[in-house]
């Protein structure tokens, strides 16, 4: 049978391709190996002198006390970090890199949801663990008598109660995992000042929603004199509640996924 | 290998740079782009790399539509940019961490050629001065042995001996399934070159001849008085450089004369 003859060199996946994808993983490590490791110095130098001087401000520390440091040191990194994502748009040069290197935008995308939004999920908590015991360890060692109880996952999901936990630690999550993205979603659009710009957006559309919600509720005279809004007709269950905000969290996350690989798609050197 | 039909392309908020261009070319030859500044040269070389978006129009290289920017497409590609951005790291791991994209990478010719640009592979990019990343990024762009390679602006920022170590370099890394378009300002820097001569202005390709058809057809030389028989002329110091129709011989083309020549409206068929 007669071959259908083509320049093409080869019909590989252009769409996914796990070897290709390796290489880029490759490429990430021999670029990026220097960076990554004094930024993780860094962070760990940061983070022991934040928890230390926290822990020689109070002579009586309860593992629940961990909670809000754990949260603010992970979050004040993770989300700026979500917000500068795909550096190379920061600069002309570097855009042109992007776009003409041979990955498949998906691979490229990929990556940069791995790196910026997945990565510091084990990344930060690592950190966090050696340093608080390291400081703790630290601050016992000059001041014996206090008492620190120490950093523990467990010790703070079982403060939270078996009952609430799946749901409280899956709304958490996807609320972080949205703040993320959105940041992430931002540093896709915005070429310089990413996060300062992202933030300002987010300010601007949280004010018309929640003036738009007051508007029909207040002004409209919703539940006033007996009457009752159509979403009322819904099963009001705490299981349907429940199952509303994550579903809505999960269409929230996805959606500001594909927003953000469709603004990279469109990226153009001009 | 280029294919472009009926392209138009414009900048947000601009007039149209290209309306209805189109261009064929095949494999193995040096193209120079060339045209005034402001023509678009560049511009053109980013649509081909499916950097930028037409606004009507088709673009393939290879049978690939440039747009859709397709891994093995872009393998196919190596393009060095007038200004680039070179990564903080040593040129070792910038050749391990590209390497691996670009399946006909020829490791050898790329230390032959860091040895004849006389370039340090254990130097940090970021140190080395604006020619020493351009002759690196050269050489990077030979080695991929990439189908289409294109230049734009490569001998910007290089030295005298440097342009030299170009210009061989180039002629003689080369196979014959590979295309390369040098677009320049700097024609002398690429006379002995390029096989073929695009010129853009207005918009469209207002010249698109080989090297060899134009010396059969004129003549380029130097002169104390000027013949009847001239086509265009310009004072030099030791006369006129002219162009005349052939007289049955071969002259080397003098490609800056020639692209004066065009540019004041004189049409060689």
């Amino acid at each position: 049978m007669a071959k259908r003859l083509t320049n093409k060199p080869n019909t590989m996946n252009n769409i996914f391709n796990i070897k290709r994808f390796g290489k880029l993983l490759k490429q990430q490590y021999h670029l990026s190996k220097k960076s990554a490791t004094l930024s993780l110095l860094s962070l760990f130098i940061g983070y022991t002198l934040i928890t230390l001087f926290t822990l020689m401000a109070d002579r009586h520390f309860d593992a629940i006390q961990w909670v809000p440091l754990f949260i603010i040191l992970c979050g004040g990194v993770a989300l700026p970090f979500a917000a500068y994502a795909f550096p190379a748009f920061r600069n002309k040069g570097l855009t042109f890199d992007f776009i003409l290197l041979p990955c498949s935008l998906i691979e490229k995308f990929t990556l940069n949801l791995i790196v910026r939004i997945l990565s510091p999920w084990l990344i930060l908590p690592l950190v966090f663990y050696v340093s608080s015991h390291l400081a703790s360890e630290l601050v016992l060692w000059f001041s014996p008598d206090r008492f620190i109880e120490s950093f523990s996952f467990t010790t703070i999901l079982q403060e939270i109660g078996s009952e609430k936990l799946p749901f409280i630690l899956t709304l958490t999550i996807l609320i972080a995992l949205i703040a993320q993205s959105v940041l992430f979603a931002g540093g896709a659009v915005f070429g310089k000042k990413p996060l300062i710009k992202t933030l300002v957006i987010l300010g601007a559309t949280t004010a018309v929603v929640i003036f738009y919600f007051f508007s029909i509720i207040e002004w409209a005279e919703l539940f006033k004199n007996g009457r009752v809004p159509w979403l009322i007709i819904f099963d009001n269950k705490e299981s349907t509640a429940k199952a509303l905000v994550v579903g809505i969290e999960i269409f929230v996350l996805i959606t500001t996924w594909a927003y953000a690989f469709f603004r990279v798609k469109e990226k153009q050197i001009a | 290998m280029i294919n472009i039909k009926n392209l138009s392309f414009a900048y947000k908020k601009q007039a149209p740079l290209f309306q209805d261009l189109s261009l064929t070319e095949g494999t193995g030859q040096i193209i120079g782009l060339l045209g005034k500044n402001g023509a678009g040269k560049t511009t053109l070389l980013q649509l081909i790399a499916g950097m930028l978006t037409p606004a009507s129009g088709e673009i393939l290289v290879n049978s690939y539509k440039s747009t859709k920017r397709e891994a093995s497409f872009l393998e196919s590609i190596y393009f060095v940019p007038e200004e680039f951005t070179m990564p903080s790291i040593k040129m070792w791991d910038f050749i391990e961490a590209f390497i691996p994209f670009y399946p006909r990478f020829d490791k050898q010719l790329l230390d032959d050629l860091i040895n004849k640009f006389e370039l340090d592979q254990q130097k940090n990019l970021s140190k080395m001065s604006h020619g020493q990343k351009k002759k690196f990024r050269i050489a990077f762009a030979l080695a991929t042995r990439c189908q289409l390679i294109i230049l734009d602006e490569p001998t910007n920022g290089l030295d005298i001996p440097s342009k030299t170590i170009f210009r061989q370099l180039v002629a003689g890394s080369l196979q014959e399934d590979q295309t390369v378009i040098i677009s320049t300002h700097q024609v002398k820097d690429v006379e002995t070159l390029i096989d073929k001569i695009i010129l853009v202005d207005n918009g469209q390709v207002i010249f698109n001849q080989s090297i060899i058809d134009i010396s059969e057809k004129y003549d380029f030389k130097i002169v104390s008085h000027l013949p009847d028989n001239v086509l265009y002329s310009e004072l030099n110091p030791m006369g006129y450089n002219i162009v005349t129709p052939s007289i049955g011989e071969s002259s080397e083309v003098d490609i800056e004369l020639l692209f004066n020549a065009i540019n004041n409206g004189k049409t060689f068929n």
